[in-house]
């Protein structure tokens, strides 16, 4: 028994390892994207490898030596990549930004004064993880500077923020006027009494104040919802003076809808890539089951064959993309009528780069298997690489400048660019156009379509 | 008699030689007006040579069975031909045509039953039928009447709006045939038609040719199977390593048979006392073998194309 078992799996292993195509998606397709991913996150998670610098506008309205210093704090962050901009709002309305500084006039003239200076942080919302992780970089390069010279006002925001109750504030500023090792007690003696623990964690399942009402100063007296929803991470900006500003997004019917965009934005282009890359296989097909020769003895077919496929797949591209967006519109609110020409156009554009990909790939690649396991590797990596997967800025440079050679990243550039930002396919005041991107897209779609035409003339007719 | 079939009986059909003569060597008879005329013809791939130097000729109306041994070059030829290939080099006239300058016009008059089922799976016959006839430039009523020809010839008429993926092997094979035979060709070219076929379904293909295409088209066919050839071709050329070993009427080819073991065949009159003829011969000096019958087409091909085996890479 044990036997022929053996034997069977010796044979099966053989037939598996002589498959170079399912060698090739079993073996070799990990890895590949282990590399892609391992890349773009060993950067954000730190490790040994060179961390991810996350783009950093700053516009210096202040242009004082205090306000240079900030600038310096801010090139300091080993995860700020700094880049001085003329107009940060107008910059992160566009699309080339997801988070900037802007150091308004007075800022170090506060700071010398012992005032909170105001540092404005504008960010795109739909970037929801850069715009984090940017933030606490500012607020701790901003920190630095801020608490130097006037750590005392900073603890009195603190207070505020936590909605310090007015029995305990009179002790809480003296503790705050005297030495770290007195605060240090207090923190103590709000520990024992569990309210701090209760603070940090979110909130008090209980009345908190029956125990503190008796504790020092009956600091824990009023401890309401928003306290309990404190969270210190995303408070850390405001304690050092700094507002964070949404820039993107209030043109939009939904705002909140900047999330869903993304993903259907995504979606459209990787599913795209999917379904015409099998629809391109069928050139293959035909060929392999014998069709394609009889269309070939067809008079007058020889042309029209590959503009046949090329046109079905559009076709099936269209109704694709217009079904996940009218889908995308109902249940998701994603705004597809905010431009309804410009989206059209994008659709029309991204199909036809899509398609010419699929019918170079069909075109190049010899069998149906080479196809799938080719364009399996090739669309996921391109997928990542191209921002379907994860926002590009959040990537160390290369990897974003990767993302130029592929169709994916200037098609997500385009939907983002209409769905999100609200951009037209022509400049309109502030704001750019996505014609660049539709340019560029379509060039790619030109050159695809010739090389396709190339490889088609010599593998697939008469020679 | 349709037109396209008086223009395929433009030429007359040779008659079947009956007498006895080596033709190892065997000019071809050539002439431009035949239907096919092939001088010289050389296709290469790489450093390998799949066609060397093939002369060939089929007369208008004539259906000449190609054979050959696996690499042969039957395919290859059948496709240049056909215009799905070009030659390396040498002078090919199909119907005055010339299949690389003029294969659109010479697509139109030609038609192909490929080796592969050909059709498309996921529709039924009469898609199939309708869709490859529009290729053709049939439509509307013509198209109507050739598709109803096509499904009754092919025995599938009750089963027209079946997909043809349910169909069985030899249905396969019927519609195969007939898709190409929708416009009419004035040459029919027939690449291993009855391949995988029952005995059923390889009859009523032979049927369908003799009754609809031969003597109407030219027919050039190629097979395995010789007892196909001598069913239906007038005239067998012997393709061996891409070039033509010898072709004639089947008794040519078994005296060529003969002539290629050593010898010569001596055909009897009914009524001739067998071992009394063979004591004369005797007597006068020559060996003598006595064998029932004359050589099969299989005893033809292998004595020109020899024993060894052809593995094809």
């Amino acid at each position: 028994m044990m036997g022929t078992v053996w034997t069977l799996a010796l044979k099966d292993l053989r037939l598996f390892f002589r498959d170079r195509t399912v060698l090739l998606l079993t073996i070799f397709l990990p890895i590949a994207l282990s590399t892609v991913f391992g890349t773009a996150m060993a950067g954000m998670m730190g490790g040994d490898s060179t961390p991810t610098r996350l783009q950093l506008l700053v516009e210096d309205l202040d242009r004082t030596e205090n306000s240079a210093k900030l600038i310096a704090a801010f090139e300091e962050r080993e995860n700020l990549r700094v880049e001085l901009a003329g107009d940060v709002e107008k910059t992160i309305r566009n699309g080339h930004g997801t988070a900037g500084v802007i150091i308004p006039e007075g800022w170090g003239a506060d700071l010398a004064a012992g005032r909170m200076p105001n540092t404005r942080l504008c960010v795109d919302p739909s970037s929801y993880i850069s715009r984090q992780v940017v933030a606490i970089h500012v607020a701790y390069a901003t920190g630095s500077l801020v608490l130097d010279a006037m750590g005392d006002n900073v603890m009195g925001r603190t207070l505020d923020l936590l909605e310090f109750p007015e029995t305990g504030r009179d002790r809480a500023d003296e503790i705050l006027d005297g030495t770290w090792a007195d605060m240090d007690e207090l923190m103590n003696q709000l520990e024992e009494i569990g309210a701090l623990g209760e603070i940090l964690n979110g909130g008090a399942e209980g009345d908190a104040s029956d125990e503190g009402e008796d504790s020092v100063a009956g600091s824990t007296e009023v401890v309401d919802d928003a306290a309990s929803d404190f969270d210190f991470m995303a408070a850390m900006p405001t304690l050092v003076g700094i507002s964070v500003e949404e820039v993107v997004g209030e043109q939009q019917s939904a705002p909140e809808s900047g999330g869903a965009s993304h993903a259907f934005a995504a979606m459209a282009v990787m599913m795209l890539m999917f379904s015409v890359m099998s629809a391109g296989g069928t050139l293959i097909e035909e060929r392999e089951g014998g069709t394609l020769m009889r269309l070939n003895l067809a008079p007058g077919a020889g042309g029209a064959i590959l503009m046949g496929k090329f046109v079905m797949i559009s076709i099936v591209g269209m109704l694709q993309l217009t079904v996940l967006f009218a889908y995308g519109a109902v249940v998701f609110d994603v705004p597809i009528f905010s431009d309804p020409v410009s989206l059209l156009l994008t659709m029309i554009i991204q199909v036809y780069a899509t398609t010419a990909l699929g019918l170079f790939f069909a075109t190049w690649l010899k069998t149906q298997k080479q196809l799938e396991s080719v364009s399996t590797v090739v669309i996921l990596v391109m997928s990542a690489v191209g921002g379907a997967w994860f926002p590009r800025e959040i990537t160390p440079e290369w990897f974003q400048t990767a993302g130029l050679f592929t169709i994916t990243a200037w098609a997500m550039d385009a939907y983002h660019g209409v769905l999100w930002y609200g951009k037209g396919l022509l400049p309109k005041g502030n704001m750019e156009g996505i014609w660049t991107q539709l340019t560029v897209l379509f060039a790619i779609g030109v050159g695809l379509h010739l090389m396709a035409l190339r490889f088609y003339r010599t593998k697939f007719v008469v020679n | 008699m349709k037109d396209w079939a008086r223009r395929a009986q433009g030429g007359s059909i040779p008659a079947r030689g009956r007498s006895i003569r080596p033709v190892l060597p065997l000019e071809p008879p050539m002439s431009e007006s035949s239907a096919i005329h092939v001088q010289g013809l050389i296709r290469t791939y790489g450093a390998n040579t799949a066609i060397d130097g093939l002369d060939l000729s089929v007369a208008p109306g004539e259906c000449l069975g190609l054979l050959g041994p696996n690499g042969a070059g039957k395919t290859t030829t059948i496709k240049i031909l056909s215009t799905a290939l070009k030659p390396t080099e040498g002078h090919v006239r199909v119907l005055g045509l010339d299949p690389v300058d003029q294969a659109a016009a010479l697509r139109g008059k030609i038609g192909v039953v490929p080796q592969e089922i050909a059709l498309y799976d996921a529709m039924t016959a009469r898609e199939n039928l309708d869709f490859f006839g529009g290729m053709y430039g049939l439509t509307g009523g013509a198209l109507k009447e050739r598709t109803a020809w096509a499904l009754d010839v092919a025995g599938l008429a009750d089963r027209a709006e079946e997909y043809v993926k349910h169909y069985s092997g030899g249905m396969k094979r019927r519609l195969n045939l007939v898709a190409s035979l929708l416009h009419e060709p004035a040459v029919v070219f027939l690449d291993e038609p009855t391949v995988g076929v029952d005995p059923q379904s390889r009859n009523h293909l032979f049927e369908v040719i003799e009754r609809e295409i031969k003597g109407k088209s030219t027919l050039v066919y190629t097979t395995h199977q010789l007892g196909e050839v001598e069913r239906l071709c007038d005239r067998i050329a012997i393709l061996d390593n891409g070039r033509l070993v010898s072709q004639g009427t089947l008794p040519e080819l078994q005296a060529a048979a003969r002539a290629a073991s050593g010898g010569s065949g001596l055909e009897l009159e009914p009524g001739v006392d067998l071992e009394k003829a063979a004591g004369v011969l005797r007597e006068a000096g020559f060996r003598v073998r006595v064998a029932d019958g004359a050589p099969s087409l299989e005893d033809v091909f292998l004595a020109l194309t020899g024993k060894a085996l052809r593995d094809e890479a």
